[in-house]
């Protein structure tokens, strides 16, 4: 009996020595909120058809309206995906500033989404294109996405004392898991406004509003 | 003696203008060949050691196209037919293979190292006579194969040589007043052969390799699949052959290239510098009308470190390649086939960095056309074959693997004199994995998008 227990201990301590050992970051556990900024920002347009449209990208704002949609992708994510921390009580977030706030973010709540494209692109990519290389048009003009997977703004009130304009946020946590950590893909989101609708949004040459992901990170 | 020479000219030019033009060398009717003993002493042989006195004397060794005279006239195994000829063959015609009775004096065949038949009516020859006939004969297998069988030349230069006091000053006049320079391709008996095969007298000749001008292209750009392509390429040649003979010119080649583009180099219409080529080519061998050619190219990436950011374009190509040209009297076939190597270069795209790796290539192409005087026209089908192409930039991946490119286009030159005028297309027929020119990344080789007209002008020097 004692040589049992003896064993059933050893057992343990191996178990929790090894567990330590290989696993320390997530037994760690301690993160770091970040920011980071998109850097692959490209705006399609069905009135644009010349991909390298040097209003299309570098841009410090863009307008998105019926027809005109905006390509975002943080260009690095797959090599963090897998440190990002996507417990229940911790954010993943992507960011867009408007210029007319506070306007837009409320409209922007029923008249602009944001959904996750399927298929590979890139800074090349026009609104019949995804890529000029091979096989490159999108199977649908505009961008091919998961209209499933299209999420609405996080509605939150609107604070009347605020002096920095509040972003619009979406809740991406669902996409880091199904895409970027499950699927290894990360082909980014397309921001599609509603038919009537027109947004003027920051771009990525905006230092303070560009658009942006915030995660917890593992350290 | 001055009376022997007048009877000797006279009885040469007469006949000589008489028979202008008639072809006479090969005497063999088949008879003459029985009996025939070798000349081992004698003023036959006697008389061949003076007539190399005499070329030596002249000193026609350093004369063009009597380079090889001495030796004909040393090296030619001589023979004594046992009975006189008449002269009835068309090669007997001339002054000096014919006595006032008809009688055959000697015959050869207008070949090199031929043996010469001497028949009993040259023993009653005097030695300068004899001497005469020696150099005659040997002329009929020394000079170049276009005139060596024209009786007339052939006795014109006969009296030259012998004529008493020749200086060589007077035979170079004598030989450039009846051979054209251009004949010089026919000390090689092959290329003779070419030329009568081809129907070209200029065949396997490049009296003008070098050559300098401008030529335009522009491309084809079809829709989001071009989009890197420029639009037009400006480009400036010099090539120059100073190496080698004219039937093998070496030389080399520079070509700069302008490019205008809308996609390459930022916003607007752009004219930036395009690639340097460097070529290197050689004419190796001409025979049966084939011409076989190598040559080498490198075509350098001349952009500065901020454009070449923005062009997929910016890298450097070296091409090896071997050509077979076969030309007829109204046209030419040729097949060429080369090798491109392979590399890389880089393009930012707003905030993103991509990356253009080209694998290496071959090309198979073949020619063909006619000639219609001053014109050629033509066409031809090529196909490239090449390892990938793959872009990386961000999150963005493409590998096309291994594809092939078919294309064909017509072409088309005009020459004046020292003028040609050239144009060009180049239509993408097929391709597998949607490929298009952009994917080689060989701007002055092939071009570029969906393929391109163009034209040039060039001086030929």
């Amino acid at each position: 009996m004692k040589m049992q227990r003896r064993f059933l201990l050893g057992n343990l301590f191996l178990a929790v020595f090894l567990l330590t050992g290989c696993e320390l970051k997530f037994a760690n556990g301690a993160t770091a909120t970040r920011q980071v900024s998109l850097d692959g920002v490209k705006l399609i347009a069905a009135d644009i058809s010349n991909s390298s449209d040097t209003t299309t990208m570098g841009q410090s704002r863009y307008k998105i309206a019926n027809a005109r949609r905006l390509l975002l992708r943080f260009e690095d994510l797959s090599k963090r995906a897998m440190d990002i921390n996507v417990a229940a009580d911790k954010k993943v977030e992507l960011h867009t500033y408007c210029l007319d706030y506070p306007t837009c973010n409320t409209d922007a709540v029923t008249e602009l989404k944001l959904c996750p494209v399927t298929r590979e692109w890139m800074m090349l990519a026009t609104w019949n294109y995804a890529h000029p290389f091979g096989l490159g048009a999108w199977q649908h003009p505009g961008g091919d996405y998961d209209e499933d997977g299209c999420l609405s703004p996080i509605s939150e009130a609107i604070d009347p004392l605020a002096t920095e304009p509040a972003p619009v946020k979406f809740n991406i946590k669902n996409w880091v898991v199904d895409y970027a950590q499950g699927r290894k893909k990360n082909d980014g989101w397309v921001l599609v406004p509603e038919s009537q609708a027109v947004f003027e949004v920051h771009g990525e040459q905006s230092g303070r509003y560009s658009p942006r992901l915030k995660f917890d990170e593992y350290l | 003696m001055k009376a022997i020479w007048l009877t000797l000219y006279l009885a040469v030019i007469i006949p000589a203008f008489a028979h202008a033009g008639v072809i006479v060398g090969n005497g063999d009717d088949g008879a003459d060949l029985e009996g025939a003993v070798p000349i081992t002493q004698g003023p036959i042989l006697d008389a061949r050691a003076k007539a190399r006195e005499l070329v030596d004397k002249v000193g026609t060794r350093g004369v063009r196209s009597l380079g090889t005279l001495d030796d004909e006239i040393q090296k030619s195994a001589l023979y004594l037919a046992p009975s006189d000829r008449q002269a009835n063959l068309p090669q007997d015609q001339g002054a000096f293979h014919a006595d006032m009775r008809g009688l055959v004096y000697a015959r050869t065949q207008p070949s090199a190292h031929a043996s010469t038949r001497f028949y009993p009516a040259a023993q009653g020859l005097n030695a300068d006579q004899l001497v005469a006939l020696h150099v005659h004969e040997a002329l009929h297998r020394a000079l170049p194969m276009d005139v060596r069988e024209d009786e007339a030349k052939v006795s014109e230069l006969t009296l030259a040589i012998t004529s008493p006091g020749a200086t060589r000053d007077q035979v170079e006049q004598t030989i450039d007043r009846l051979i054209p320079n251009r004949s010089l391709a026919s000390y090689d008996s092959d290329a003779a052969a070419d030329q009568l095969a081809s129907g070209d007298p200029a065949f396997g000749v490049f009296d003008t390799p070098n050559s300098v001008g401008y030529s335009l292209r522009g491309f084809f750009k079809s829709g989001q699949t071009s989009a890197l392509s420029p639009n037009r390429m400006h480009s400036f040649h010099s090539h120059l052959y100073p190496f080698g003979g004219r039937r093998s010119p070496f030389g080399m080649g520079i070509e700069m290239a302008f490019i205008e583009s809308t996609n390459v180099g930022g916003a607007g219409n752009n004219f930036l510098s395009g690639p340097l080529g460097l070529s290197a080519r050689l004419r190796v061998w001409s025979v049966r009308s084939f011409d076989i050619g190598i040559w080498g190219t490198a075509n350098l990436n001349t952009l500065s470190a901020l454009e070449m950011k923005n062009s997929p374009f910016g890298r450097d190509i070296a091409t090896l390649g071997i050509s077979m040209r076969k030309a007829f009297k109204f046209g030419y076939v040729e097949n060429l086939l080369s090798i491109s190597t392979g590399g890389s270069t880089s393009q930012a795209i707003g905030l993103v960095d991509y990356s253009y790796d080209y694998g290496s290539v071959v090309q198979a192409k073949v020619r063909a056309g006619v000639k219609i005087g001053p014109m050629s026209v033509g066409g031809y089908g090529e196909i490239h074959l090449a390892d990938y192409f793959r872009v990386k930039g961000g999150a963005f991946k493409y590998d096309s693997g291994r594809y092939r490119i078919l294309s064909a286009g017509p072409e088309m030159a005009f020459t004046i004199e020292n003028i040609e005028i050239g144009m060009q297309g180049r239509f993408l027929v097929g391709a597998t994995q949607s490929a298009n020119f952009d994917y080689l990344g060989n701007l002055l080789g092939v071009g570029t998008a969906q393929g391109g007209l163009g034209a040039s002008a060039s001086i030929l020097f």
